[in-house]
Formats: C-alpha cells, sequence, structure tokens
C-alpha cells in the first residue's frame, strides 16, 4: 500500500479514455480532412510493405527487383521511403506519444492478462503481426486503409473485408482468452 | 470543385509529405485518446466487456462518409477523384480473415500497435517487426499466389452499386445500423459490468 | 414547457440520424456530370497558344524520351488498337470522367483530327484538368507530318527523315507539293506499334494510393 502512495506521488495516474464517440469523431474529421486535401484515405500497412521494400532493396537489389512483390515498389527508380503513407506513419508514432504523455500513459509494458507469461505474450504478438502482414496485402490494406477509409466511402471489397475481420477474431476470441484475461 | 486540394494541384509532391506528417499526428492523437495504444482495451471488443473497437471506428466512419456526402452535394469536393481501391472479393475477404485472426493472437493492428509503441509497449513493437516478417514471408511465395491476389477482381465498387439502392439510402441504413449497434453495445456493456459485480461481491 | 436533458451521446446520436436521414433525399454525388467552368480562366487558355504542340515537337520529346508528360489517345479502343503513336495510353472521352488521371497531371491529348482534339481539350478543362496540352491536327497531323512526310529537298531535311524512321514512317522523298494536297493517306502500311509495356501502370500516377 505505501509503495502505492509513493508512486502516485511521483507519477500522476493516467487519465481515463476519451468517450469513444468523441475520439470517433475526431478520427473521422481527420479522415475527411485527408480526403479533401489528398483525395485519399489513412493507412499503415502500406508503409510497412514500403520499408520493407527499402530494406530488401539495400541488402539485395537484384533479388528485390526481380521479385513480383518489391517491383511495384521500385520500378520508378525512387526510394520506396519517399511515400506518402511513410510520413504519415511517422507522424501517427508521434502524435500517439503527444496524447500518451499529456494523459500521463507513456510508460514501458507490456500488455497481457495475469495468467499469461510475457515471453508467451512476446511470441504471440510476433506471431499475430506476421498474420497481420500476410491478411493486410492479401486484403489490400488494414483497418485504417481498408476499414476505415474504404468503409467510409462506401466501398464494396472494404464492408466484405470489414465483416471477415470482425468474423476472424471472434472465431478465436474464445481459445486465447487466457492471454487477455 | 475544389477538393481534393492534390488534385488540383495546389501544392507538391514534397509539400504533401509535410501533410501526410501532420495528418498522422492527428490520427495518432486521436486513436491514443480512444485507448486503442492498449492491446487490453483493444481485444476487450471480442469479449464483448468493451466495445470501444466497435464505436470508435463507426463513429469515425459515419462522420467521414456523411461529411463526404455533403461537401460533394454542395460541389467542393470531387468523390471521383477520391482514391478507392479496386476490390477483390475472394482475395479480401481471407485476407481480413487472417487479419482477425492476426488481431486477436497479437492484439492490435497495424495502425494501433504503432500508437502502442509509441506509448511504451514492448508487445508492441514485437507486433511491428511480425508484420514486417510476415509481409517478408509472403513476398518469398507471391509469384505462387498471384493468381488468387488478382482473382475476382471486380474494379471499384461501392455499396450502392452492389445492392442497387441510391447512395444516400445506403448512406441513412448505414447511419441506422451504426446507431443500432451503439445501443446494442451500450446495453451489452452494462449487462457484463453489472454480472461482474455480481461475481465480485459473491467472492466478498 | 417542460427541459429535456440531453447527453452528449444523445445529441450525437440525434445529429447523425438528421444528417443520414436528410441523405435519403439528394443524388447520388458521384454520379454528378456537372462540371463547373471558370470562364475567365478558360478564356486566357484558349487565346494561350502554348498548349498547342506540333507533331514534330512531340516526336523530339519523345525520341528523348521525355516523361515529365502523359500522352494520352481519346479515340475509342478500336481506332487506338489500329495505329497509336508510340508511347500512347488510351483513355476513351466517355471513360476519362472514371479514369485516374490526375488533374495536376501535364497531359498530352490527341483524337482524330484538329477539331475533335480541340473538343476533347476543352472538355478535359471544364472537367477541372489543369495542364492539357493538344497536339496540333489530331492523328491526321501527325501521320502526314510525321509518319509519312513529303520531302521535296532530302538534304536539308535529314532530321525529318531520321524522325520519321524512328517511328517506323515512310518519308515520300522528292514528291511535288501538288501531290502533298491531294493525296490519300496510305492505311495499310503504318508501322506497327508495340503498346506500352505495362499498359496498366502509368508513368505519372502516384504510386500506391492504398493502405
Amino acid at each position: 500500500m505505501e509503495s502505492n502512495q509513493k508512486n502516485e506521488r511521483f507519477y500522476s495516474p493516467p487519465k481515463p479514455y476519451s468517450n469513444p464517440y468523441l475520439a470517433g469523431i475526431g478520427l473521422g474529421l481527420v479522415l475527411l480532412l485527408t480526403f479533401i486535401i489528398m483525395g485519399r484515405g489513412l493507412g499503415a500497412s502500406g508503409a510497412f510493405s514500403s520499408t520493407l521494400a527499402a530494406i530488401v532493396n539495400s541488402i539485395d537489389t537484384e533479388f528485390a527487383h526481380n521479385n513480383a512483390f518489391y517491383k511495384s515498389y521500385l520500378e520508378d527508380n525512387t526510394n520506396p521511403l519517399k511515400d506518402w503513407l511513410v510520413f504519415e506513419v511517422l507522424g501517427v508514432l508521434f502524435g500517439g506519444f503527444i496524447s500518451g504523455i499529456l494523459a500521463g500513459r507513456v510508460k514501458y509494458s507490456i500488455e497481457r492478462g495475469p495468467n499469461f507469461t510475457d515471453k508467451k505474450r512476446l511470441l504471440f504478438a510476433f506471431l499475430g503481426g506476421s498474420l497481420m502482414g500476410i491478411g493486410a496485402k492479401l486484403a489490400r490494406g488494414c483497418t485504417s486503409g481498408q476499414a476505415l477509409s474504404g468503409g467510409a466511402l462506401l466501398n464494396f471489397g472494404s464492408w466484405a473485408f470489414m465483416l471477415s475481420v470482425f468474423a476472424g477474431a471472434y472465431m478465436l476470441a474464445y481459445f486465447l482468452r487466457r492471454q487477455w484475461r | 470543385m475544389m477538393a481534393p486540394f492534390y488534385k488540383f494541384d495546389l501544392f507538391s509532391e514534397e509539400f504533401s509529405f509535410i501533410i501526410a506528417f501532420i495528418i498522422g499526428i492527428g490520427f495518432g492523437f486521436f486513436l491514443e485518446r480512444a485507448g486503442f495504444g492498449s492491446a487490453k482495451k483493444l481485444t476487450s471488443q471480442f469479449y464483448f466487456t468493451d466495445m470501444a473497437v466497435f464505436k470508435v471506428m463507426f463513429t469515425a466512419i459515419v462522420t467521414a462518409m456523411i461529411g463526404v456526402y455533403y461537401l460533394s452535394l454542395i460541389g467542393f469536393l470531387d468523390y471521383n477523384l477520391i482514391y478507392r481501391n479496386d476490390t477483390f472479393l475472394v482475395p479480401q475477404i481471407v485476407g481480413g480473415l487472417i487479419l482477425g485472426f492476426g488481431f486477436i493472437i497479437g492484439g492490435y493492428c497495424p495502425g494501433t500497435s504503432l500508437v502502442a509503441a509509441s506509448t511504451g509497449k514492448l508487445d508492441a513493437i514485437f507486433f511491428l517487426l511480425g508484420v514486417i516478417a510476415g509481409t517478408f514471408g509472403l513476398s518469398l511465395i507471391f509469384s505462387a499466389i498471384e493468381p488468387f491476389y488478382y482473382s475476382t477482381a471486380m474494379g471499384k465498387l461501392n455499396l450502392s452499386d452492389v445492392l442497387h439502392i441510391p447512395y444516400g439510402i445506403v448512406i441513412f441504413f448505414v447511419v441506422l445500423m451504426a446507431l443500432g449497434g451503439f445501443i446494442a453495445a451500450e446495453w451489452v456493456e452494462k449487462r457484463l459490468a453489472s454480472k461482474n459485480v455480481e461475481v465480485k461481491d459473491e467472492k466478498n | 414547457m417542460k427541459k429535456i436533458n440531453l447527453s452528449t451521446n444523445n445529441k450525437l446520436a440525434i445529429i447523425a440520424l438528421i444528417s443520414g436521414f436528410f441523405a435519403i433525399f439528394f443524388n447520388t454525388p458521384y454520379e454528378s456530370n456537372k462540371a463547373i467552368i471558370n470562364v475567365d480562366e478558360l478564356a486566357l487558355n484558349i487565346i494561350d497558344s502554348n498548349n498547342i504542340i506540333a507533331p514534330i515537337q512531340l516526336a523530339e520529346w519523345l525520341i528523348q524520351g521525355k516523361v515529365d508528360f502523359r500522352l494520352i489517345d481519346v479515340r475509342d479502343e478500336k481506332q487506338y488498337e489500329d495505329y497509336f503513336i508510340t508511347g500512347a495510353e488510351n483513355i476513351p472521352l466517355t471513360k476519362i470522367k472514371t479514369s485516374e488521371l490526375l488533374r495536376n497531371e501535364k497531359i498530352l491529348i490527341y483524337s482524330d483530327d484538329e477539331l475533335k482534339t480541340a473538343q476533347s481539350w476543352l472538355l478535359l478543362k471544364t472537367l477541372g484538368y489543369k495542364n492539357i496540352l493538344m497536339l496540333k491536327g489530331g492523328i491526321d497531323n501527325w501521320k502526314k507530318s510525321i509518319i509519312f512526310p513529303i520531302i521535296s529537298d532530302s538534304k536539308n531535311q535529314e532530321k525529318l527523315i531520321e524522325i520519321s524512321k524512328h517511328f517506323g514512317g515512310t518519308p515520300l522523298v522528292g514528291a511535288t507539293s501538288e501531290i502533298a494536297v491531294s493525296r490519300e493517306l496510305p492505311k495499310t502500311n503504318l508501322p506497327k506499334v508495340q503498346p506500352p509495356p505495362s499498359s496498366g501502370e502509368k508513368k505519372g500516377k502516384p504510386k500506391r494510393e492504398g493502405c
């Protein structure tokens, strides 16, 4: 008990999260602004592909240019990192950090349920990320690019994608409850 | 018509990168505000204890959808100039399922993992590395799955084309659906919360 | 009157419901065929003859490998298949509205003849394309002056012969100007042009707009 009080003197407790509807409106206005200014939506996974293309290209240029996957990132001979999404993602990192600092939520931690080990959690995070990379490529986008941006434009493919994301996650949720609960 | 500004040449590509960074800040800020920097908060969606993912996502979709619609109506924004992904139905459904699996196993999606990583979550950094590794793995077998990747191409297609309903009516239905969903989400949350209280009481 | 207290969430829900409801009564925005013209700007653009490019100029650009513009053939698909200028992409006029051409790109268009090219130019201008150039005389003029040029004095026009041959043309050396006026363009021996290597991927298009 005493140590807890000590901590509170040095760290103000994290503020509660915003009203989800207000945060959603904020997010929607950012998306709308992106449509108005750029004529495109938000994204995230595309920046990872660009980064990967840049890494692979710097390690083995020949391999990268012969691979159908990287070709589209390299064919115009500019650096794949010179991409709108890459800059946007840097902004996301920064914006998340600002909000976290303001609300006292920046803290080193590993998110997991009480009955799950850190090692296993990190392994699962990596595995989940890998699946996400594969899925996002197949679907031509992730939750930000397809579900959010495409959803707001009433894209048929985006809505089909959105439903299957929720379906996929609910299907496995029961088996993974120990990781989170 | 004067928007989208970029497609009317109001600024250069280089300047668009500065805009990208600023927009990214807004995006990341609201993701963090909503609590999407926490895998526990995100995955609570799938245990019905906290439906914030659904609430935030659909509020954002409805806000942007209505904004785009009315701005197009008054002739400010040219809807045709906004980039829309082509539909490749089957790969997108399969990709969505895999992404959903990745979501519940890894706890994040690419955008939210960035916010989580910047607020100090080590698991989010592992998740990010996983995304790059997974994409790299896919690139190795990409030529083999290319036929599947390009299958069921349907071009640019929106819900109003598919359902043969005017765009405005689709908007109304989406709003109704979202509001109905919000009411249901609040109800489920309240019910589970009262249940949890009961369980705690019994323990005490 | 009884005062009704609404929570923020309820107010937001009502706003959403109202804006969603009124959407029923309006048009589908993306079906709109209307275009807004800035008359003054358009008038100045019409007076300005810098947006008319002579075939020989285009030929030189193509040989130099100039890539800061997109060459667009706005005739229909069949005409395009028969013959097109090397490097041209085909976007028929009826499909311009839904094409992915950017408003800020430098675009050089051509159609059959001078009149149709100019009409197409005007249509693109009204659609808000800022930087549209047109090929003087359309593809007919291209054929006349590049593919089958009349060359009366071969000594002074070696360069033209070279350019013509570059595009697979057959310069008519030594022909008189009377023939030039009355001649029919040979239709059968138009050079075969290889379609652009990746007709789907355009050079000027911003790469990867998706997520």
